[in-house]
């Protein structure tokens, strides 16, 4: 079942009744149905991998729950019987069991993650590599499917049997209520990857009906479709124009692609992430937020932190931080320290980390080497931004450049904007090798001139289409800058008189329904990130 | 949610119903220069007078290419108006009566037959949307989008058809159902004032557009080979058939007299004999005999090979009109208030005839 279909509206709609005319005790159960219907509706055939991932996570999360309290009883008992260091090899036990179970839930998990999404992958470049070596590589190509929304519910999965490992909170008992936590409909397909304690609570209280709440969850459903099908799908025509066949493209035709394929995505993942936070809002939860108007960063680094946060907050918490704080980085901080002196040495840990997060970044996005590219551009710009740091403030400096005015910023918002699009080149391209040429195509030609003699009315767009996302470019950007001044946009309009506001939610619907790209006549996309 | 809150609500969806029910009708079928007058003929049935037709015509694009509804009227008083449209796909020929039904008491349905050949029952959008996206939503519309989307799927899944499965992948169900699915995006060809105001023809459906034109074409050639049609053309002819038996409307299959290909000569006369086994009543108009009766001379009353001019179309109408005044009891309605618009129809057609060849001429 897509979002974008009407299908799901209807669906929402009698799902979003049945639960509030349900009794409390039992709303729970109606979510835990609605989402596994949506989920059976989508891809009934790889049910079972969901099971299967919610069990596992299920059964080792109750095991280290149960060592956690026995723990912390046995702890309580004997407080006063045992001294420090006693307590100390008593936890030290305990936490190598902890680390089997842990082990165990995220090798199943991931294992799976990995085996259908990376084994053909993998498989193939070992067979290549052999080839090389004139030895004939038998792994085999396997036609896998990629269970809906496998990338996200895995890193869930997989936070939350951190989590209990870390004793942050206590292990769900009720298998069913554990289900709807790792099914919710509305986040399964491309997230937010939410965390145990910020979002299960909320799923198993009941929410009563609250007009206001509704009102506001519509507008944000309404906003995210506007964003998709007015935006995301349109940009998609010349974007799929020119990637799908890049060689008669040059200079900025290239540029307007991967700056486009930027926007698409930030308005399609984006779209998507307003329109299953405001179907959540409906229903009374509040899930989280995952993009935080990411074109207005003033580096690559502040981009990604409003990029698909939940992603990121996932990777600082389950793999930035365990790796830079680990002995091993310790020690090789203390060698590279020894031989590069201080501040490399300093550094090194965090950049590696770093540097590593960002490639699992660029290869969660997908099993190919432009996503391996993807991850090491980003990680490349962002380490040896931090890195040399000091030399620009030196040069700053000495050019007396004032960074502390609004130009400033908006050469660095473009220098993001531009670094970023560079970026995608990698992301949407055909090949790695396909997405370097048109790069190096990029920047070796210089013709200015596309804008004036009519070459991107080639790309498959008209130009009352090019108005029309210019104009919701514009419309994007100052909502934007209401937001990044504070602004509840959606709690200023609640403020207005009833006929304004009634006016502006028929007019956006009316825009909607008229400017969108649907129907016949336009290849509606499914969205971006539900792929990965 | 308070009561105040409610009554907002429902004030809201009303709201929004009207408006979204007034977008859905701006961006409907276009109205341009090839379609113009099966909207106006689609437009004066919904908003002209009910129960004022005595028959209605049904069929492809030779329908309104043959029939002068005015002169009908005026040397008989008949009111026949034609429901066709361009390659109006025969398999809803009960749908479209229906929709008549719904709003006309005719004695009488004269069915064209040249459809039945296979080569124009192939279901294409065109043809489709000629149909049901003139038609105004209802029960009757919503059971022709099903019945032509089973047509369609049964059709091109049929191992004789070569580009079945491509055309089974360009169905777009939704669109069929909510035109505006398709039509919202006219905003980029513009759309025309008959699209806020509505359109009707002021000539009671007589077709505008080529009407002027000359061709020659060559006379049909008569063969004598014959075929039987096979189970879908049955099941068509079948279904109109029995239509009329149960619902009482008596039905007259015609084919329209034009110029026809050897295989389209051969298919036709099998779709006739068919119908005459049938017990059914058949007039062929492409007969050597019936096209001296009409009088038809195909150096001058052809637009292009397969449609008749005005100046055919006065022919065939003179000639047909006098065949259903001779076999019908039409009450002859001339004079009568409520038939004043046939009487203006009359007068424009006039105006627009002798103005039409006046200006092909000049053209010359």
């Amino acid at each position: 079942m897509d979002f974008i279909s009407a299908t799901f509206v209807v669906f929402v709609i009698l799902l979003s009744a049945v639960y509030f005319i349900t009794p409390q005790k039992a709303k729970w159960c109606i979510l835990l149905l609605g989402s596994y219907i949506f989920y059976m509706a989508s891809s009934v055939k790889l049910l079972f991998f969901l099971v299967l991932t919610t069990a596992v996570t299920f059964v080792c999360g109750l095991i280290l729950g149960n060592i956690n309290e026995k723990q912390k009883t046995y702890l309580k008992e004997h407080k006063n019987e045992m001294t420090r260091e006693e307590k100390k090899a008593f936890k030290s036990r305990t936490s190598g069991k902890k680390k089997w179970i842990v082990a165990a839930a995220v090798l199943i998990n991931l294992g799976l993650l990995i085996f259908l999404k990376y084994f053909n992958f993998i498989g193939g470049n070992i067979n290549s590599l052999l080839a090389g070596m004139g030895i004939e590589g038998k792994i085999p190509h396997l036609n896998l499917l990629l269970p809906l929304g496998i990338s996200f519910y895995t890193l869930q999965s997989i936070a939350y049997i951190v989590d209990l490992y870390r004793g942050k909170y206590q292990a769900d008992r009720n298998f069913f209520k554990f289900s709807l936590f790792m099914s919710f409909f509305p986040q399964i397909v491309q997230g937010p990857i939410a965390r145990y304690d910020q979002l299960a609570h909320q799923l198993y209280e009941a929410h009563k009906f609250d007009y206001y709440r509704v009102t506001q969850g519509v507008q944000l459903i309404l906003w995210g479709f506007m964003k998709k099908l007015i935006l995301a799908d349109r940009l998609a025509v010349a974007v799929n124009f020119v990637f799908d066949n890049p060689d008669p493209h040059e200079g900025f035709v290239l540029f307007f692609a991967a700056a486009g394929y930027g926007l698409q995505v930030y308005a399609d993942f984006c779209g998507g992430m307003d329109v299953a936070r405001g179907v959540a809002q409906i229903l009374g939860i509040e899930l989280a937020l995952n993009f935080e108007r990411p074109y207005f960063a003033l580096s690559i680094e502040e981009f990604w932190r409003r990029w698909h946060i939940t992603l990121g907050g996932w990777m600082r918490d389950y793999v930035f931080y365990p790796l830079s704080l680990s002995k091993a980085f310790a020690t090789l901080g203390k060698w590279t320290r020894k031989i590069f002196g201080n501040y490399i040495g300093k550094k090194l840990p965090t950049f590696l980390s770093m540097f590593i997060v960002f490639l699992l970044v660029g290869v969660w996005h997908g099993s190919s080497w432009k996503y391996v590219a993807y991850g090491i551009w980003n990680g490349t710009i962002i380490v040896s931004s931090i890195l040399l740091e000091p030399v620009y403030e030196k040069v700053l400096k000495k050019c007396r450049v004032n960074t502390d005015c609004f130009s400033w910023r908006f050469f660095q918002m473009m220098r993001t904007f531009v670094l970023c699009s560079f970026g995608r080149f990698f992301s949407r391209g055909i090949s790695c090798m396909t997405s370097l040429d048109m790069m190096k195509r990029t920047v070796t030609n210089f013709n200015p001139w596309v804008f004036f003699d009519g070459s991107f009315l080639e790309l498959g767009l008209g130009y009352k289409d090019f108005y029309v996302i210019f104009i919701f470019i514009l419309v994007l950007l100052v909502a934007g800058v209401m937001q990044e001044r504070g602004i509840r946009i959606r709690e200023k309009i609640a403020e207005q008189n009833l006929y304004f506001r009634w006016l502006l939610y028929i007019g956006a619907l009316v825009v909607l329904l008229i400017y969108g790209s649907y129907g016949p006549e336009y290849a509606v996309g499914e969205f971006i990130y539900q792929q990965f | 949610m308070t009561k105040k809150q409610g009554l907002r609500l429902v004030v809201f969806i009303v709201l929004l119903g009207i408006v979204l029910n007034t977008m859905i009708g701006v961006f409907g079928f276009p109205p341009n220069d090839g379609t113009i007058s099966i909207k106006k003929r689609f437009g004066e049935f919904y908003s002209g007078a009910e129960n004022t037709w005595d028959c209605v015509m049904v069929g492809a694009s030779c329908v309104d290419r043959e029939w002068v509804a005015p002169l009908a009227w005026n040397d008989y008083g008949m009111a026949v108006y034609p429901m066709n449209t361009a390659r109006q796909p025969l398999v809803l020929t009960t749908n479209i009566l229906e929709e008549v039904r719904e709003k006309q008491d005719v004695k009488l349905a004269v069915v064209d037959i040249r459809g039945i050949q296979m080569f124009t029952l192939r279901p294409e959008e065109a043809k489709i949307r000629n149909l049901l996206d003139n038609m105004k939503n209802s029960k009757n519309r919503y059971q022709a989008v099903k019945k032509i989307i089973k047509f369609y799927k049964e059709y091109f899944s049929r191992e004789d058809v070569k580009d079945g499965q491509e055309m089974l992948e360009k169905l777009d169900e939704a669109s069929l159902y909510l035109p505006f699915i398709k039509y919202h995006s006219r905003w980029k060809t513009g759309l025309y004032d008959s699209d806020f105001e509505g359109i009707t023809s002021d000539m009671k459906g007589v077709y505008e557009e080529q009407a002027f034109v000359v061709k020659e074409v060559e006379p049909t050639k008569m063969v004598d080979e014959t075929m039987e049609l096979n189970e879908l053309q049955k099941s068509i002819l079948d279904e109109i058939v029995n239509y009329g038996k149960d619902t009482g409307l008596e039905i007259l299959f015609i084919t329209s007299p034009t110029h026809l290909s050897k295989r389209e000569v051969i298919e036709t006369k099998a779709a006739v004999r068919y119908l005459e086994e049938q017990g059914e009543k058949v007039i062929d108009y492409n007969t050597e005999e019936k096209y001296q009766e009409i009088g038809i001379d195909f150096s001058k009353d052809l637009y292009n090979e397969h449609h008749l001019n005005s100046r055919g179309a006065v022919k065939f109408t003179n000639y047909f009109a006098k065949y259903l005044h001779d076999n019908y009891q039409f009450e002859d309605k001339r004079g009568k208030d409520e038939y004043k618009d046939w009487d203006d129809a009359y007068v424009r057609y006039l105006e627009f005839y002798e103005k039409g060849w006046k200006d092909a001429e000049k053209e010359k």
